[in-house]
C-alpha cells in the first residue's frame, strides 16, 4: 500500500499548563493523550467520539489552528508543522462547524471569495475571482446571484454550502469537516452530506470527518477511529467497527446512536419522512430550505 | 467628576442602545428611527459646525474686545444679543468663537484616542499572549492614575495651549478605546470566520482591519460621540485649574466657570454657553445612536 496522505504520531495537546503567579505548576488538561492515525489519499476518514473527546482538538491540529505539545503529522511524507507555508496550508482545507458564526457578518460572499482567492494568488484579477467563485457555488448548488449578498441573507443550509465552496476555493488535497451539520435542521443535514460526499468523490479528495453521529459515518466514510477522553480507542474499516465493536464505548455509542435510514431514502423527495428520533413529535415536518432571503429583522427582536 | 467624565463607562452608550431598540417597536419604526436620529443629529452638529466655520462672519463683535464700563449688560443692550460679560465682551460672539475652538479640540481629542485605542485594544484582544498580557499592563496603569491628576501633569509639563489639550486627552483617554475594543476583538477572534481567515491564509493585519475592525467599530464610535461631549466638559476643569484654552480666545468651559461669581444675577452668562454644550451633546449623542443602528448590519 503506498504513503498515507496524513500520518497523526503521537498527538499530544495540553491546556493550561505553565505556572500561576505564585510559580506554583498548573495542572495542565490534555486534550489529546498522544493519538496516531493516518488518512490515505481519496479516503473518508471519521474520528467519532462523545463531546469532550478532544475530536475537535485532533482537526484542528491537522488544519493548523492548534498547536500540539507533542507529537507530529506528516503530510505526503513531508513533516506538518504548525506555521505552514502556503502550500502546505492550502493543501489542507476546513468545513467549519457553524454556519451562522463562520461567515464574514460584514462580508459579501462575493467579497470574501475574491479575497481569498485573490491573496492565495489562485486568481489574479478581480473578474478571474469572480469566475472562479461563480464555479465554486455552481458546484455546491448556489446561484450566482449569492456572490451579492452577505451571509444573513441565507438560511443555516445555505450557508454551510457556501463554507464548503469555501473550503473548495483553494484546491485542497484534504478537507477536514469539524461536524458540518450538526449546527444545521434534521431535514437539511441529509442534502449537505450528500453534497459533500458527491463533491469528496468527484474531486478525489481526502477528507477528515469528525461527528458523533455514527449514522452519519457509516453513510460516508471507510475507516472510523473512535476517541474516549483524548485517545482513539479502536480504529479500522466503518463497517468493521460499526457493526463488530471490540470496545465496550463503542458498543454504547452505537446503541444510543439514532438509525437512520440509508442516505439515498433520504434525499429522495418521494419518499415518506425520515422517521426521526422517537422522542420527537409524531408528523412533525420541518419546512424545507427557504429560497428567498430570510427576514433579517426577525432575528432581532 | 471630570475623573469619571475623563473614562465613561463603556456600559454607558450600550445600554442606551438597547434602550433605544426597545423603545421603538416593529422594523420599520426602527429604521426610520434610526435614520431620523442620524439625520437628526447630522443636522444639529452640521449647524455647530458651519457656525464655527463662520464665526468670523456672523459674530456682531470682536470676541476679545473688552469694554469695561459696559460690563456685564443685560441681553439686548447696546446690540449685545447676550448681554456682555464681567469684562464687557459681547457673550454671543465669544459663544460663537467658543464653537470654533472646542469643537476642534474635542474632535482631536477623539479621533487620535479613537485611533491609538482601536488599534492597541484590536492587537491585544486578537493576539492574545504575551503582547496582550503588555498591552493590558499598560492600559491598567493608565487606568489606575487619575485621568486628571495626569492631564494637570502632563499639561504642566507641556504647557498650556489647545495642541497640549489634545496631545494630554489623547494619552490619558486612548484606554477608553483600547479596553472596548480589545473585549470585543478577543470575542471576534474566537469565531469561526476570524479561524477561516486564518485557514486561509490570510495575512494578520487583513484580518485585523477587514474582518475584524467591520465587527467591533460600532461601540467605540458610540463611545466617541458621549466622549466628545465629557471633552469639553473636562477642558473646563482644566479651565478652571487655569491649564484650559489660554485667555482671552474664548471656550465655553472658562465661560462656565468665568460666570459662576454672577450667577445670581447674570445667570445667562452661564447658561448660554452650557445650553451649547447641551445642543452640541444632543447633536453628537443623536449621530451616535444613530450610526448604531445603522452600522448593525447583522
Amino acid at each position: 500500500m503506498s504513503e498515507p496522505l496524513l500520518q497523526a504520531k503521537d498527538l499530544c495537546v495540553h491546556f493550561g499548563g505553565g505556572r500561576t503567579m505564585t510559580g506554583r505548576r498548573k495542572q495542565p488538561f490534555a486534550a489529546l493523550k498522544g493519538i496516531d492515525f493516518e488518512i490515505n489519499a481519496g479516503e473518508a476518514f471519521a474520528i467519532v467520539g462523545e463531546s469532550g473527546a478532544g475530536k475537535s482538538t485532533a482537526a484542528r491540529c491537522v488544519i493548523g489552528l492548534q498547536r500540539p505539545t507533542r507529537g507530529e503529522l506528516l503530510f505526503a511524507g513531508e513533516p506538518l508543522p504548525f506555521r505552514r507555508d502556503r502550500v502546505q496550508r492550502q493543501a489542507i482545507q476546513m468545513v467549519f462547524q457553524d454556519p451562522y458564526s463562520s461567515l464574514s457578518p460584514r462580508m459579501t460572499i462575493g467579497t470574501a471569495l475574491d479575497e481569498l482567492l485573490r491573496v492565495n494568488k489562485i486568481c489574479d484579477s478581480r473578474a478571474a475571482a469572480r469566475k472562479r467563485s461563480v464555479e465554486l457555488l455552481e458546484m455546491v448548488g448556489m446561484p450566482e446571484s449569492a456572490l451579492d449578498r452577505r451571509p444573513r441573507a441565507f438560511s443555516g443550509g445555505q450557508r454551510q454550502r457556501i463554507g464548503i465552496a469555501r473550503a473548495l476555493a483553494l484546491e485542497p488535497t484534504l478537507l477536514v469537516a469539524d461536524e458540518p451539520v450538526s449546527a444545521l435542521d434534521v431535514s437539511i443535514q441529509a442534502s449537505v452530506l450528500a453534497l459533500l460526499k458527491g463533491l469528496q468523490r468527484e474531486l478525489g479528495l481526502s477528507m477528515l470527518f469528525i461527528s458523533h453521529d455514527l449514522a452519519v459515518v457509516r453513510q460516508l466514510c471507510d475507516r472510523v477511529a473512535v476517541m474516549w477522553d483524548g485517545e482513539i480507542i479502536e480504529t479500522g474499516p466503518v463497517e468493521e467497527v460499526l457493526s463488530n465493536p471490540r470496545q465496550e464505548f463503542t458498543k454504547n455509542l452505537l446503541a444510543a446512536s439514532t438509525d437512520l435510514p440509508p442516505l439515498e431514502m433520504v434525499v429522495d423527495p418521494a419518499a415518506p419522512a425520515a422517521p426521526a428520533e422517537p422522542t420527537a413529535p409524531a408528523g412533525r415536518a420541518d419546512p424545507p430550505e427557504p429560497t428567498a432571503p430570510a427576514d433579517p429583522t426577525a432575528e432581532r427582536s | 467628576m471630570s475623573d469619571g467624565a475623563l473614562n465613561p463607562s463603556a456600559e454607558l452608550p450600550r445600554a442606551r442602545r438597547a434602550a433605544v431598540g426597545r423603545s421603538l417597536g416593529g422594523a420599520v419604526r426602527k429604521r426610520i428611527g434610526a435614520n431620523a436620529s442620524l439625520t437628526l443629529g447630522c443636522v444639529i452638529f452640521g449647524t455647530m459646525l458651519l457656525i464655527a466655520a463662520l464665526a468670523s462672519v456672523i459674530a456682531p463683535f470682536n470676541p476679545d474686545t473688552q469694554d469695561i464700563p459696559h460690563a456685564l449688560t443685560a441681553p439686548g443692550v447696546e446690540g449685545h444679543l447676550l448681554g456682555t460679560d464681567q469684562l464687557g465682551r459681547d457673550v454671543l460672539s465669544r459663544l460663537l468663537y467658543g464653537a470654533r475652538i472646542d469643537i476642534f479640540i474635542a474632535c482631536g481629542s477623539v479621533l487620535f484616542p479613537f485611533a491609538i485605542g482601536l488599534i492597541v485594544g484590536m492587537l491585544a484582544g486578537y493576539r492574545g499572549g504575551w503582547v496582550d498580557s503588555v498591552l493590558v499592563g499598560i492600559i491598567d496603569i493608565v487606568f489606575a492614575f487619575p485621568a486628571l491628576v495626569l492631564l494637570v501633569a502632563l499639561v504642566f509639563v507641556l504647557g498650556p495651549g489647545i495642541g497640549t489639550i489634545v496631545i494630554a486627552i489623547t494619552l490619558t483617554d486612548w484606554v477608553s478605546y483600547a479596553q472596548l475594543s480589545r473585549t470585543s476583538s478577543r470575542r471576534e477572534g474566537t469565531q469561526e470566520y476570524i479561524l477561516a481567515a486564518r485557514t486561509g491564509g490570510i495575512p494578520t493585519r487583513r484580518i485585523l482591519f477587514r474582518h475584524v475592525l467591520p465587527n467591533i467599530i460600532v461601540q467605540p464610535i458610540v463611545l466617541a460621540t458621549s466622549d466628545a461631549l465629557l471633552i469639553i466638559i473636562a477642558i473646563t476643569t482644566l479651565g478652571f485649574l487655569g491649564l484650559g484654552v489660554p485667555p482671552p480666545a474664548p471656550d465655553w468651559g472658562t465661560m462656565i466657570s468665568e460666570a459662576q461669581p454672577y450667577l445670581n444675577v447674570q445667570w445667562w452668562l452661564a447658561v448660554a454657553p452650557g445650553v451649547a454644550i447641551i445642543i452640541t451633546g444632543l447633536g453628537l449623542s443623536l449621530i451616535g445612536d444613530g450610526l448604531a443602528a445603522k452600522l448593525d448590519v447583522r
